[in-house]
């Protein structure tokens, strides 16, 4: 069932198809894990959101209607990052610091030329930026940057107006220009782009 | 618009999501405003940026194989159980719209009087406080002789006023005839607060008569008298025709 389009999948797990529900996780578990990971900055707490997310995904797939205008992936985040936020608030949780960049981002890197510029230090700073954006600016930065959402989508899965979005954004975006902009003087290609509002 | 306005938009316009008037104002603005202009121009950038900073954190992250298996498993399970549900919500929600058509139909029945409701079940049909019964509302009805001629039909009414809240046995119509000999046929009519259909009235006497006599009915109370009210029953006499007079 790798081939098969998602679609097909979502029909067929609607009957009930074991086979379609295993194909269609396999398909979005990484993409789900990682914002969940994005979200809780944590593996174990990314994990069991992953599951949860599943597990509500597959208990409302009967009721999922497939439209021109719906899209899965959206619907999909929109559990995940529902799932949580009602595990941020159900208990105490504590953000932890981004990881140190694994090797191979390193090594596809240096094949990249472009990516140069987000490796290790800056990376981080960018990284570091969006975290102290606090969890309401962060989660419309990451669902609109990292899984590509439209404003409208991301209102929908925070349930706030558009225009609230939007405003969400602008602010999230001076802030870290701001941020990036104070933490650094200098020019790389990249950071010329992000701090040259702030430095005209 | 003011330039933070514009910023809000920028999003917008790059998705190709303003519309006319939008896209035009914010153009004009950006023709003049060159920090705007500027801004613009750095959006696909510093969100390339944002992207491949958050996607680079987390590229190599993958579910254990461990967990991925237990998702399927729950996950399996949970669509089964959902997928039921769904079914049983649907099957559910057909018994009740077949019900509440059934329903509907059955009151139009009740309402149209096709089908009679137990006396227990119908408020309106409870006993009144007051003695039950079932009365003349006018006196004795007389037709004036010179109004009657040989052969000509007429028609006599008679109000009923029922107290009942239940059936009666039988209701008896006396009619006493004290009119020329001859032959009178007696065909009566009902009507009432219930329609009165298929009325069922036995003649006991029979309708050759000769002379003054006396009538009697027997209405089935079944019929007619199953709701308080007043009771209309026509019947129609045809005057003998006396022999001699023609």
């Amino acid at each position: 069932m790798e081939g098969l389009e998602t679609e097909f999948l979502i029909r067929r797990s609607q009957r009930g198809d074991k086979l379609a529900v295993e194909a269609l996780i396999r398909r979005y578990q990484d993409y789900v894990y990682r914002l969940c990971y994005l979200v809780m900055r944590n593996e174990q707490d990314a994990e069991d959101m992953t599951q949860e997310t599943f597990i509500r995904a597959c208990r409302a797939l009967p009721r999922f209607e497939l439209r021109k205008n719906t899209s899965f992936e959206a619907w999909l985040y929109r559990i995940s990052v529902n799932c949580c936020r009602s595990r941020m608030r159900r208990k105490w949780y504590q953000v932890l610091p981004w990881p140190e960049p694994a090797p191979k981002i390193v090594a596809e890197a240096e094949e990249q030329p472009e990516r140069k510029v987000l490796q290790g230090e800056h990376r981080d700073e960018v990284l570091q930026a969006i975290d102290a954006l606090g969890e309401k600016h962060r989660l419309v930065v990451i669902l609109r940057y990292y899984a590509g959402l439209s404003n409208e989508e991301i209102a929908r899965t925070l349930d706030i107006p558009s225009g609230t979005v939007r405003s969400r954004l602008h602010t999230a975006r001076q802030r870290l220009k701001s941020e990036l902009g104070t933490q650094d003087e200098g020019g790389e290609t990249e950071r010329v782009a992000v701090s040259s509002r702030m430095a005209p | 618009m003011n330039c933070e306005q514009i910023c809000l938009l920028i999003d917008d316009y790059l998705e190709n999501r303003l519309n006319r008037y939008e896209r035009q104002r914010l153009e004009m603005h950006l023709g003049y405003c060159p920090e705007c202009a500027e801004e613009l121009h750095n959006r696909p950038a510093f969100e390339r940026t944002m992207w491949r900073a958050l996607s680079s954190s987390v590229q190599n992250l993958y579910l254990s194989p461990e967990a991925s298996r237990r998702i399927v498993r729950e996950a399996q399970a949970g669509v089964g159980r959902a997928v039921w549900t769904e079914r049983v919500v649907l099957g559910a929600r057909v018994v009740a719209g077949v019900a509440a058509v059934a329903l509907l139909f059955f009151a139009v029945l009740v309402l149209t009087g096709r089908v009679r409701v137990p006396v227990e079940l119908n408020p309106a049909a409870q006993p009144q406080a007051s003695e039950p019964s079932v009365s003349l509302t006018a006196s004795d009805v007389f037709v004036e002789p010179w109004k009657m001629r040989p052969g000509q039909p007429f028609t006599v009414t008679v109000f009923l006023r029922s107290d009942l809240a239940e059936d009666l046995d039988t209701v008896y119509l006396d009619l006493d005839v004290d009119g020329p000999s001859g032959k009178y046929r007696f065909a009566v009519a009902a009507k009432g607060p219930i329609p009165a259909r298929g009325v069922s009235v036995v003649q006991l006497t029979p309708d050759l008569l000769a002379g003054p006599s006396w009538e009697q009915y027997q209405i089935s109370p079944s019929e007619i008298m199953s709701v308080p009210g007043v009771y209309t029953l026509r019947t129609v006499l045809s005057v003998p025709t006396v022999p001699g007079e023609r």
